[in-house]
């Protein structure tokens, strides 16, 4: 992977020259910050004695957003963005094909989430701690907020492929997505919901099954189902829209 | 195994009653549990009936046979009571249809060696039974006696009367019980140092009476007069005198608590006085023995009172590890920090760096996983206990104790309740099914055992008659009044207050064994503008934030009209330093949190007393 060009790039401008490094500290002030609040803060919940209740799971959701949000907001080249090579130059000029691209886009994208979970695991590890949560459920937030940031962050990877050059329209829909898919869709059906799914889970609580032509459906498995069928279609996407690059040289 | 409700298989319907258990054991040493299952709530309670146990680890001998005493208190008799014995072998046990042996009156009991039972028409109790009991049979829990309205004693000497027994007939005394002696031809039995506790007088031996015309009159023409009889001979102790024969004391009442204790020193098992037309007049004069009960003091306890103590950042940061929480916090984001600027200055080589930032997370996350799950100043639980002490008569003090206790992790709990205890409920939470509660009998004090989950809490009701020797008088001489209080006590009061209608009065501590007398005006003074009727309790501040929380919303909650203080009483309160626990956990991994007030309400129509 060190070999592959897009790759490179995007180690030199994020971790090299630092310009992720306002992305990482942005992203853990606030958690450290609504982490505190939190804790500070008794639970309006009146079941639950205080916040130290509800530390993990709040905690966990916070970073959920912030984790989905960051990493799309990377992976759509919103930091520096002049700083980019375009497409074009990839497949014309370096004579890159998609698969090498694809490989480089998402190996950073991976990185830059992995990053983002490592960074945030003390914080959360001391949430669980101070819940008492069981560790199954600490290793489950943290491989759910990977899974997540990969599910949502391949539809970036799609954005800045369809709309290399109209920065306004990927921002637009890196946002309309974020808020429809990450925030809206609790109203409609909550189990399909990344925040409301997690805070069932880590509060132990049975979410409503779907009923669909008679057959029965746990939400767990629905709600992995859409997630995988959302990575799975923001893949596709993102491929055909690199071949389509790749057929324009 | 055999059970026996009640005395006699009788008890009162509505209060708790003694259930003995009898286990036999005709084969090898078997050491097991033994748990009464009786049902709680129901629709008289308005909450769904749920079980309620009493257990306890019974180790029984080769070819032996032992009784064991419960104290059950089931919420419904429609349901039958289960006695159970857990053993290594197997289990056996027993319902009891608990209709069977109700009584709708209080009960009365009759302690005597006499192997014939006085007649003794107690006019307040004519259709309540009274059941001979022997002192062995006597319970020795104040709790099993709230069915119970008069004790009557004759002939008997209590010298085997143990300590738990004779602890807990006071306790039941000061609560609203009574007894009464009957005197006898033996009187050196009333003499008995044991006795003594219960008499108001001191027995000094016999007395013959050619005529008794203290009675005679009394009754007037109603009953036959009594010639030649033979009479206890005593000096007064306590209480006032209803009858006397020559000086000699006939019938005393003496109250204690809410209680009273009656004497009588004529022989009403013996003639002439068996056959005596007059006996039903003669104790007409004791009145009513078994008061009313008194509904408990009106204090709060529910989710929305402690929401309110949650809330105050003094009492959730004892157990809330925000410092080190945000120690941590400070370590790892500077850490981090400095690790940026080392990389944008590249001070030093590239792979040190990464090196160094997982060094940083993982030390970061696994130090502060261990502080906090092994320190941290995470107690497993907070138990806070709040108890008012309301005066009732003489010194003794009627304690309701509104019992939190909150737990941090999945654990059981034993709380644990000084012997002496005559009521505990669970208070329901909505929407909440607690797990069963376990009432385990250890010793001199019960045990209430129950699992929690993490960050859970549950919430108790105990009430109690404790013994409180402080004294407050207040007289009213019109433009002032005059307040004198005692307090004889153990304990120190603090932050007293007086409140009168349209004024309060800070007293400050009055330390145990002291005395004051303050004198204060009770009208408006010269110039000052008119007062209003009624005191806000709410607005009195006191140097404990969770003092001043528990006084709003718990002692004297708004939503029940007591947080303005006014109309023909006085009020005076201080909080108790140092107050004896009454209910707490054994495990140093929970903190106690135990406030106590101390209030008594005197009413302002003639001098008041308290």
């Amino acid at each position: 992977m060190r070999g592959n060009p897009i790759f490179r790039e995007g180690i030199e401008l994020y971790l090299i020259e630092g310009h992720g490094f306002v992305v990482y500290g942005y992203f853990l002030m606030l958690l450290a910050a609504l982490e505190f609040l939190i804790l500070f803060l008794p639970s309006i919940d009146p079941q639950a004695w205080v916040g130290p209740a509800n530390l993990f799971k709040l905690s966990s959701a916070a970073a959920l957003l912030l984790i989905v949000y960051s990493v799309l907001r990377i992976t759509n080249q919103e930091f520096v963005p002049w700083r980019f090579i375009a497409l074009r130059r990839w497949f014309d000029g370096e004579r890159l094909s998609v698969w090498d691209v694809a490989q480089g886009q998402i190996a950073l994208l991976c990185l830059h989430a992995a990053l983002l979970v490592l960074l945030c695991a003390p914080l959360l590890i001391w949430a669980g701690a101070i819940t008492r949560a069981p560790a199954g459920s600490v290793l489950f937030t943290f491989a759910v907020l990977l899974f997540y940031s990969l599910s949502y962050g391949v539809w970036a990877l799609a954005a800045v492929t369809v709309w290399e050059r109209r920065m306004e329209s990927r921002q637009v829909f890196i946002r309309c997505l974020f808020i429809s898919l990450v925030l809206l869709s609790a109203l409609f059906y909550p189990p399909v919901n990344p925040v409301a799914f997690l805070l069932n889970y880590l509060g132990r609580r049975e979410m409503a099954a779907l009923v669909f032509w008679g057959w029965k459906w746990p939400a767990a498995s629905v709600h992995f189902l859409f997630h995988f069928l959302l990575l799975g279609s923001g893949l596709l996407l993102y491929g055909a829209a690199l071949r389509r690059r790749e057929g324009k040289r | 195994m055999e059970a026996q409700v009640g005395f006699h298989g009788l008890f009162q319907l509505g209060h708790p009653f003694p259930l003995t258990v009898n286990l036999s054991n005709s084969g090898r040493p078997v050491e097991g549990t033994l748990q009464v299952k009786v049902w709680k709530g129901g629709p008289t309670k308005g909450i769904d009936p749920y079980p309620f146990y009493y257990q306890r680890t019974v180790l029984l001998a080769a070819q032996s046979q032992k009784s064991f005493q419960f104290t059950v208190d089931p919420d419904s008799i429609s349901r039958p009571l289960t006695v159970t014995f857990l053993g290594p072998a197997g289990e056996a046990s027993q319902d009891i249809d608990l209709r069977r042996h109700f009584s709708p009156s209080p009960l009365n009991l009759l302690l005597t060696e006499n192997s014939v039972a006085p007649s003794v028409p107690l006019a307040s109790n004519a259709s309540a039974p009274l059941i001979p009991l022997s002192i062995s049979q006597l319970p020795s829990e104040a709790r099993a006696y709230r069915g119970v309205s008069t004790i009557v004693f004759y002939e008997q000497s209590l010298r085997d009367l143990s300590k738990a027994q004779s602890a807990a007939l006071e306790t039941w005394i000061a609560s609203g019980g009574a007894i009464l002696v009957l005197g006898s031809i033996h009187y050196a039995l009333y003499q008995e140092p044991a006795m003594s506790r219960f008499l108001p007088v001191r027995v000094l031996g016999l007395k013959r009476f050619a005529s008794l015309p203290g009675l005679e009159s009394a009754f007037k023409t109603k009953a036959a007069p009594l010639k030649n009889l033979l009479a206890q001979d005593s000096r007064l102790v306590e209480g006032k005198v209803l009858l006397e024969e020559q000086g000699t004391p006939i019938l005393v009442e003496s109250s204690r608590g809410r209680g009273r204790l009656w004497y009588l020193s004529l022989d009403v098992g013996r003639p002439p006085l068996s056959h005596w037309d007059g006996l039903a007049l003669l104790f007409g004069l004791l009145g009513s023995a078994h008061e009313a009960e008194r509904a408990p003091a009106l204090t709060s306890w529910d989710e929305s009172v402690i929401s309110r103590l949650l809330w105050n950042p003094s009492f959730f940061s004892t157990y809330v590890p925000i410092r080190s929480f945000f120690l941590w916090l400070l370590f790892y984001l500077g850490g981090l920090s400095l690790l940026a600027w080392l990389w944008l200055r590249r001070r030093w080589p590239r792979l040190r760096l990464v090196q160094a930032l997982l060094s940083l997370v993982a030390l970061a996350g696994f130090g502060g996983y261990l502080h906090f799950v092994r320190g941290g100043n995470i107690p497993d639980g907070v138990l806070v206990a709040s108890t008012l002490l309301e005066s009732v008569a003489g010194e003794y003090a009627e304690a309701q104790s509104n019992i939190a206790l909150f737990s941090t992790q999945r654990r059981d709990y034993n709380l644990r309740v000084e012997s002496g205890w005559s009521g505990l409920e669970p208070v329901p939470r909505s929407g909440v099914s607690d797990a069963a509660l376990i009432v385990r009998e250890e010793g001199d004090s019960s045990g209430l055992s129950f699992p929690l989950g993490e960050w859970d809490y549950r919430l108790f009701k105990v009430r109690s008659v404790a013994r409180f020797p402080v004294r407050v008088e207040l007289e009213n001489r019109g433009d002032r009044f005059f307040l004198r209080i005692a307090n004889l006590g153990s304990r120190d009061l603090t932050e007293c207050w007086l409140v009168v209608p349209g004024q309060r009065f800070l007293l400050g501590d009055i330390l145990q064994g002291s005395s004051q007398t303050r004198e204060f005006s009770a009208a408006p003074m010269e110039g000052e503008a008119k007062r209003q009727e009624k005191i806000d309790l709410h607005d009195i501040p006191f140097g404990d934030k969770t003092r001043e929380l528990l006084m709003r919303y718990s002692f004297f909650p708004q939503e029940q009209g007591m947080a303005r203080w006014g109309g023909g009483a006085a009020l005076f309160f201080g909080w108790v330093r140092g107050a004896p626990r009454r209910i707490w956990v054994d495990d140093p991994r929970v903190i106690a949190y135990e406030y106590s007030l101390f209030r008594a309400v005197i009413p302002l129509d003639d001098e008041g007393e308290l």
